[in-house]
This record gives structure tokens, sequence and C-alpha cells, in this order.
């Protein structure tokens, strides 16, 4: 740490980091502190007053089966695509830094996906399981393939989690390429005159170079995973029979459908908090041992 | 002489009535109101047609708020901004929900716009109340789509399908157009089509007793204490559906198939009927080269003395209501002013019928429909063979198709049989709040 | 770096199998976008037979192209500067400064990243419209959205900026310099690759955004690319070609933002790798 004296420290934090923390806070956590409020009540969508009802909303969610197996779902779903999501971006990352001949173009291209919001892509792949690998199926006489994988509540997982490791890569490959460009290449000369084989150079030399990527790179999967919505919606939209509704999309239709505007708060804070202890541990053990590297 | 004075008087007439606008406009203070609209991808039509009415209130202005595709979490933000549309396009169920805001409309200045309107005003009804919170916005029939070219060619240019009143003769029907080689039906599995319309209309509808038996029923399920297995028209009800997988084109996977697909199916003579709504001829149309379609009804029992077998389903899913909680009384009088108009006048009628392909239940109505379905809607219409299902779409909770729909889903998949579903419904019921 | 030819070659189909992969879908866009909905629904995969270009004219006027795309630019461009500098001078202070009450607030933004935002979009129209009448109006949402974007922001310049050696700064304060100078002139400039890189999320999360924008402008003259993409999108019905239009024709500035981009993260990773 810098030697600053008392007064210059405050003056840094009250000029650089006090703008980011009003603006962080008017805009987050004083509208999210209203929302713990509404979880405590019950409320209509419009009315000026609300009706304190203590916990009862908590209660309630506690009691519900569909919360837990939605929380579940969405568990087994953030592990596959994290770890998927992160596989492939750190393969493209490594693909993509290597002397490859049109390396640009194929940046671009494999980032393409990732511009186009997520509901647009969600549909565009519901047509490519309903009719296109299905016909590839059928065609081949492949039985797999040949019913969709929309329609069958394991498979359609499987599908979700594709799909969403599809448009994630593309999105972590930009941190993996900038991370593996920023490896020396004198680091990594020298440990192939050490005689170390190209495996030997990527998990002694380049991995422990990108670490800082992982850690970032697993956070943002972890937590983009846990709100998945545009995706769930428009690709499975829960189905087939509430099978992969994830928790994001229960709370969305629990408010907005059902109108149960405590109870979705209510199912909202929960989420928060299981998803904030998840990763922010995720964060401080790995940015730890980038320190102790 | 003759023509003179005609002349003269034509003068005056023209005169007066030139003076009297001047006065009306003079004695109407401007105002702004708003407009929501549920009817979505018609933006800039719906901009023109409010255009049109500003133009005979030059007094009103309108702003119209478009929405999403998440109609009515686009609505409650603008309550929550303060600034909550005058007059919005809404479900019925979501009107009744939020009455509390809305203006009973049977007590507007002047009610007798109400005179026009032929049926559909107890869908904006509350039990016990006389109050009416919305104009009705559309018609909507559904119930066996049928392609009518197939039918032609298998039963002949002169066959009426009023002759497949019975279960047995609906089995005979399919059976006669699968041995010509066309598939006879598709099951559409979306959660809301299997959940609302199959399900819940049909199901908490005039086959289950009259109105108060409904509500009993309801009630009943909410207190936990009904057995829907041994409820007789569930099962009626669940034995035709179980005829419809039968024989379901998409029965190898039921649950791959997509709107369009379905539809393009139907239109192109792929199969020969579908269960579903007039409304989809919005889709069919971007189809090239499609078949004669039309609605018939769909028999549940087999008594050809029971009129409800020769019925479809008919309801006012939208209606126009106007707010009363953040809105002036002077907004609210235009408001009432643009909700009629918007039903009611030509072109709020023209706008109903040839773009959005509506019947429309009112004694005025002008424009021609090009929408062979909606053309069979008013034909059962006209003929009184509508089966009531407001208690349903008033009366069920918000999200009864969001949580049955993938039970009936389950169903059509093989993964529950039907008293498992039964159950399942009950215990929706039972947890509500 | 020394390689053996095949290995290239291996790479390469790899490189080209991949792009296949990644570009699949958007090519089905693309290719729908030149039929009749009516097409597209038969048959998805059908190359078209005569090309259909109406699609792009009648997605230009129904979406009112050119006033969405300028709303879209004008909150993109000023969410991403604000994020950008307030987000770094923060994340300064988090790397250099040790303090309880700023490390404090560094993890509860951290563990607010994780908020679902359906948790609090009705409250933020509560305060922001309701409350303080910003209805109809970008100013919210740009405020907002960098209030959401923020510890996003700090969290990985923070990164970024753990790795860039305390010495630097060290030695520009001997030489007199003072902190605010020293950000500026000194530490600023080398977070450029980072910068380019967060931007680009921010940038795409923006371009992309609907709920936000669909909770604060309403009326047709404030929309966004994102919402009037939705024009196309009746109840039952989905008039699919001309939104492949103009989707295709909303995908383009950000792209080529993306592209412009891409030379700025490799120019900027040749400066920061100086840092030694």
């Amino acid at each position: 740490m810098l030697t600053r004296r008392g007064w210059d420290t405050w003056k840094l934090i009250l000029l650089f980091f006090c703008p980011a923390l009003f603006i962080w806070l008017t805009a987050m956590v004083i509208p999210f502190l209203y929302g713990i409020f509404i979880s405590f009540t019950k409320w209509d969508g419009i009315a000026t007053e609300y009706t304190l009802i203590g916990t009862a909303n908590y209660v309630k969610v506690f009691n519900t089966s569909k919360f837990w197996i939605s929380l579940q779902k969405t568990g087994i779903y953030t592990v596959g695509t994290v770890v998927l999501s992160n596989l492939l971006g750190l393969m493209l990352g490594l693909l993509l830094t290597s002397s490859l001949k049109g390396r640009n173009a194929f940046r671009t291209a494999i980032y393409v996906p990732n511009v186009v919001g997520g509901v647009a892509m969600g549909y565009i792949w519901q047509y490519i399981f309903s009719y296109g690998f299905t016909r590839i199926g059928q065609s081949l006489g492949i039985e797999s393939l040949s019913t969709s994988m929309l329609s069958d509540p394991n498979r359609a997982m499987v599908a979700l989690v594709l799909v969403s490791s599809w448009q994630l890569s593309a999105y972590l490959m930009i941190i993996y390429v900038a991370g593996f460009t920023n490896v020396p290449g004198e680091l990594v000369e020298a440990a192939r005159v050490d005689g170390a084989n190209s495996w030997g150079v990527f998990w002694h030399v380049r991995m422990p170079m990108i670490r800082p990527s992982v850690t970032i790179c697993l956070f943002l999967a972890i937590v983009r995973s846990f709100m998945v919505f545009d995706i769930n919606l428009s690709l499975t939209d829960g189905g087939p029979f509430g099978s992969t509704e994830m928790i994001a999309l229960r709370i969305y239709n629990t408010a907005f459908v059902s109108l149960k505007f405590g109870n979705a708060q209510a199912q909202a804070v929960i989420l928060f908090l299981i998803v904030a202890v998840i990763s922010v541990l995720q964060a401080y053990f790995t940015q730890r041992r980038e320190v102790q590297m | 002489m003759f023509k003179k004075i005609l002349a003269i008087l034509t003068a005056l007439a023209m005169l007066l009535s030139l003076t009297a606008a001047f006065a009306e406009s003079e004695a109407h203070n401007p105002v702004t109101i708003s407009y929501y609209s549920t009817q979505a991808g018609v933006d800039e039509e719906t901009v023109a047609t409010l255009n049109e009415f500003m133009k005979e209130y030059p007094w009103i202005t309108v702003n119209y708020y478009p929405c999403g595709d998440d109609q009515l979490a686009a609505w409650l933000a603008l309550y929550s901004a303060n600034t909550a549309p005058t007059v919005s396009l809404l479900d019925c169920g979501q009107i009744l929900n939020y009455s509390d805001y809305m203006m009973d409309l049977t007590k507007a200045e002047d009610p007798s716009f109400f005179n026009h309107v032929l049926s559909g005003t107890d869908f904006f009804q509350k039990e016990g109340d006389s109050a009416i919170y919305g104009i009705p916005g559309s018609y909507q029939g559904f119930s066996l789509l049928y392609n009518k070219t197939i039918v032609k060619k298998v039963f002949g240019d002169d066959f009426n399908v009023d002759t497949v009143n019975t279960v047995d003769k609906l089995v005979e029907f399919f059976d006669k157009i699968e041995a010509a080689g066309y598939p006879s039906t598709v099951v559409f599995s979306a959660d809301w089509a299997l959940g609302a319309h199959y399900l819940g209309c049909q199901l908490f509808s005039e086959w289950l007793g009259d109105k108060a038996t409904q509500r009993q029923v309801m009630a009943d399920l909410k207190a936990g204490n009904y057995k829907l297995i041994e409820n007789e028209h569930f099962n009626h009800l669940m034995d035709v559906f179980d005829i419809l997988m039968a024989r379901n084109v998409n029965k190898a996977d039921p649950l791959a198939d997509t709107q369009e697909g379905d539809l393009e199916m139907l239109a192109h003579g792929k199969v020969a009927t579908m269960f579903q709504g007039d409304w989809n001829w919005l889709m069919i149309r971007n189809f090239e080269n499609i078949d004669e379609l039309g609605i018939m009804h769909l028999p549940l029992t087999n008594d050809e003395n029971d009129a409800r077998n020769l019925k479809i389903l008919g309801s006012c899913p939208k209606g126009y209501c106007v707010d009363t909680y953040q809105n002036t009384p002077e907004q609210q009088a235009a408001g009432v002013l643009l909700a009629q108009w918007l039903a009611l006048s030509p072109a709020g009628e023209d706008f109903m019928v040839r773009l959005i392909g509506s019947t429309l239940p009112f004694d005025n109505v002008t424009a021609v429909n090009e929408n062979p379905l909606a053309v069979s809607t008013q034909e059962y219409l006209n003929a009184g063979r509508i089966l009531d299902c407001s208690t349903y779409l008033c009366e069920a909770p918000t999200d009864f198709w969001l949580m049955v729909g993938p039970m009936m889903q389950k169903y059509l998949a093989g993964q529950t049989d039907r008293a498992g579903l039964a159950e399942e419904i009950q215990e929706y019921f039972a947890d509500l709040d | 770096m020394v390689e053996r030819k095949s290995v290239k070659y291996w790479l390469f189909a790899l490189a080209l199998l991949l792009t296949v992969f990644y570009l699949f879908p958007l090519v089905l866009v693309g290719m729908n976008s030149l039929k009749t909905t009516g097409q597209f629904t038969t048959n998805p995969f059908s190359l078209p037979t005569r090309l259909v270009t109406e699609n792009y004219p009648q997605a230009f006027n129904q979406m009112h192209f050119l006033s969405s795309l300028c709303n879209t630019l004008i909150l993109t461009v000023s969410i991403c500067v604000f994020v950008a500098i307030l987000g770094s001078m923060a994340a300064y202070v988090v790397s250099r400064v040790k303090s309880k009450f700023v490390s404090f607030f560094y993890y509860l933004m951290i563990a607010s990243m994780c908020a679902p935002f359906q948790a609090f979009m009705i409250p933020l129209v509560k305060l922001y419209a309701a409350k303080l009448g910003f209805t109809n109006s970008l100013l919210p949402v740009i405020y907002i959205a960098t209030g959401l974007n923020m510890a996003f922001s700090i969290f990985l310049v923070r990164g970024f900026l753990n790795s860039i050696p305390l010495e630097i700064d060290q030695a520009a304060m001997i030489d007199g310099c003072g902190s605010v100078r020293l950000f500026f002139r000194i530490i600023f400039p080398m977070l450029v690759p980072i910068e380019v890189t967060l931007l680009v999320f921010v940038a795409m999360g923006i371009w992309n955004d609907y709920l936000l924008s669909s909770l604060f402008l309403q009326t047709q003259d404030m929309r966004t690319l994102p919402m009037m993409i939705r024009v196309f999108c009746a109840q039952y019905s989905t008039d699919y070609s001309p939104m492949m239009a103009g989707l295709v024709m909303s995908i383009a500035p950000i792209l080529i933002f993306y592209l412009l981009c891409q030379k700025q993260i490799l120019a900027g990773v040749v400066q920061g790798s100086v840092k030694g």
C-alpha cells in the first residue's frame, strides 16, 4: 500500500470512490431495500398502501416445494453452464491467440452471436432444436436425435446449457484472449527451451499467468447463470411441463402472472443471498490464490 | 324558387352546424390522455386510428403507450410512475383484478353506447356487482379448427359438420379422414393452449352446470374438498382429449411442436383439425396458398340431444377500461369518449375487424371480415351456439394456465395419468392463498 | 514460435469448425431475413428461392429505425463513458487504499452483482418515476444503468490494477505528482486494454437491454432498438422475416464498434505488457 497521510487518503476516497458509491447506492441499494420491504407485505402492484404481513411470504416460499426444485434446477444448470462455457472459452482463447491464419476474422465471427440479444437467439435455437436436429436425426436414422431435445426434461436442460454456453463462451473468450495475450512470449519460449511440451507450457506457464482471467470468468459465469432469464424464456419457456423453469423466470412469473409481488420479492431476496454467498466466496478464494502465487 | 329556398336552407344548416361545432370545441378545455394497448404488433395502425380520433375530438390529445410482450409489467410500471394510462385495452381477467382502480362504465356520463353491445359485458363484471368495468374490445371463438378443403374432398361438397354431434360421430369423422390418407388432428402443446383453452375454458363452462354451479366447483377446489376425478364433465373432457392424443400427428414427439408449425400443417392440408381459436388467422395469413378453413364444435358426450355438443367456446378476452386512480375527472370523461370510440366507431371497428381479424358483438358493425375463422365464429354467435366460459376467464386465478398447462403437457407426454392430473390440479387450487 | 505445419492446419480446421458452430444461427437469421414469414415458418432451413428484400425497408420504417438507433446510441455512449471513468477511479481507490470503509463497500458491491433485476425493477420505477418525476426520459436509464454496471466495472478494473506495480505510483509521487494527476496522467492510460474489454461488455449489455429501458421509455419516439424489435411480435403471431431484417440492422452498428475495439484491445495489450 502507498503511504499517504490520513487526510490525503480520505480526500482520495471522497473524490474517487464516493461518486461511484453514491450512484451505486441510489440506483441499486435503495431500490433493493425497498424491494426487501415489499417482501414483508401483501401488495397488488398498484396500491400506495401496503399490508404488512411479517414473514408470511418467506414462510410460504420456504414451504413451496416448487421453489426448491426450481432452485435445485438452477444449481444444476449453473454448474453445467459454468463448466462448459469456461472450457469452451478457454479453448477459444488459447486457439485464437495461437499463430493462426485469419485470427482476427475468427475472433469476430465467433463473437458475433453474443451481439444478438438473448431472446431473439433463443427463438432461432428453438427452431434448430425442433426442426433442424430432428430432421437430421430422422434422415440419418439416429433415434436419440429424431425427437426434439426440448420435449424431454433432461435433454431440455442439456439444450439450455448448450445454448447458454454457446453464447456465454463467446463472451468469456474476450477475457481469456486478453489474458493469454498478456502472457509474455519470452516466458513460453524459455519453458520450451527447457524442454517443456505443449501441455507443460499450457499447464505450468500459461495457466498460472491467466489466473486473474479465470477468476473473473468464473464469477461472471456464476452470476449470469444464476440470473438466466432471456434464453430460459425464449428457448424452453420453463417447459416441458415446467421442468426447466429457472429461478429468475419463476420470480418474474410469480410477480407478473400470479400477481404475488410480495412472494416474488421474497424469492428474489433468498436468491440474492444464496448467489451472493457463493460468488463472494468464490471471488475471495480465487483472488487469495492469485496473491499467493 | 324552391331550389333557391333549398339552397338557402342548406347554407343555413351548414352555418349552424359549423357554429355548433365551433361552440362545442369552445366549450371543452383541452385535455391530454393516454392509451395503453395490449394489441401488440400493430403500433403504426393504432397511431393512425388515434389520430383519426383526435381529428374528431380536437380538444383531446392522446399519447400512445405501446406494450412489449411483457404486457402486464409495462402496464404496472406506468402505474408505479404515477402515469397510469387513461384508457387501457386489457384482458378481462386483468381488468377485474384491478377493478378497484377502474371506472364503472355504467356510471359514465352517457352510458347509452352499451345499447350497441349485444353480448360480452358479463366478461367485465364481478360476481354480485352490477358495475361494468370494460367495453368489449373483441370477440373470439375457439374450438376445433378444421381444413374445409380436406373435409370436402373426403365427405363431399355439401357435407354439414353439424352432423358430427356426438363423440362417436367425431371418432367416425376422424376415421374417415384418416382412411382418405390425411392425419386427422394435431394437438398444439403450448402451456397456455392446453391450460387455458383446452382445460380451463372448457372445464369451467356451462358443461359444468349453471354459473352458480361453476362457481361452487371452483370454490370447493380452492377449499380443497373437491374430487375432480369424480366429476363427469372432467372425465368427458379428458376422454375426448385421449381421442385427440391418440390421433395426434405429432404423437411420436408431442411436445416438440410450435404454433407456426402446427398451423402450417393445418393450412396446407397436412392435417385436418386442430383445437385452437380464430385469432390464429393472424399467423395463418402469412402462408402462401392456404386451404379453406373453418371452426367447428367439439362434441364431448354421446347425447345427440345435448345442444352443448354443437356449440363452440366464445369469449370477449379483451376490453377497454378507464382508470380512475391516477386520472382527473376531465381525463376520465375524455377517456370514456376514447374507449367507446375505439370500440364502437366505424374506424375503431374497422381496426379490430380488418386488421386483427376479430368478430365484434355489436349491432353496428359494417366492416367486412377477411378472417374465415372469425366468419365461422360469427355464424355460431348468430345462431346462439356459444358456450359461455366467462367463469374461467374472469374468476380463475391469473396463473391457472401457467401452473395447469405444464400438468396437461405431462399428461400429453404420457408422464402422468388422469388421476394424477386431477390430483395435481386439486393441489394447485388448494395451495392458493 | 515453432509449430509444425500439420498442427497449424489442424488448428485452422478446428477454428473453422467452431466458427460454423458459433455463426450458424446467425446465418439463419440473415438468410431468413431475405424470405417471407410464410417461407420461414414452412422451412426455416431452406435457401431463399427468390430474394425478398422488402423486409428491410419494412423493418426500417416499422422500427422507426433512425430515432430508435439514435436513442440507443445516446444511452450506450453516455453509460459507457460514466461507467468507464467513474468505475476505474473507484477501482483505483479499492486497489491502492487500505481502508475498512472502502473494502466493506467493495465486497458489498460485488455481492450486489448477484441481485436479480426483477427484485428491484418495480421499486426503481416507484423511486425514479413516481417520486422524482423522471418519466419518458433517457436520463433515469443512463443514471440507473451506470449504477447497475458500476460494481462490474470496479471489479474488472481492480483486477487489472492489482497487476500494475506500486512502484509506478511511488515513482510518480516522489516526483511530486498529486493523486489526481497521477491517476489521470499515468494510471488511466495504462488501463486502456481493460477499459476496452469492459466497454465491449457494457456496451453490449446496454445495446440489448430491454427490461430497464421499457420501464422508463414509454412513447414511441423514446424507444430503443431492442424495444422496437418487438413491434413484430403480436400476442399470438410473430412477423419473423422483417424481425430478422431488423435484427441484422440492429447488430451492424455494435459489430462495427466491436471491430474497432478489437484493434484497440491488441494495441492496448502491447502497451500494457511493458509493465514488466
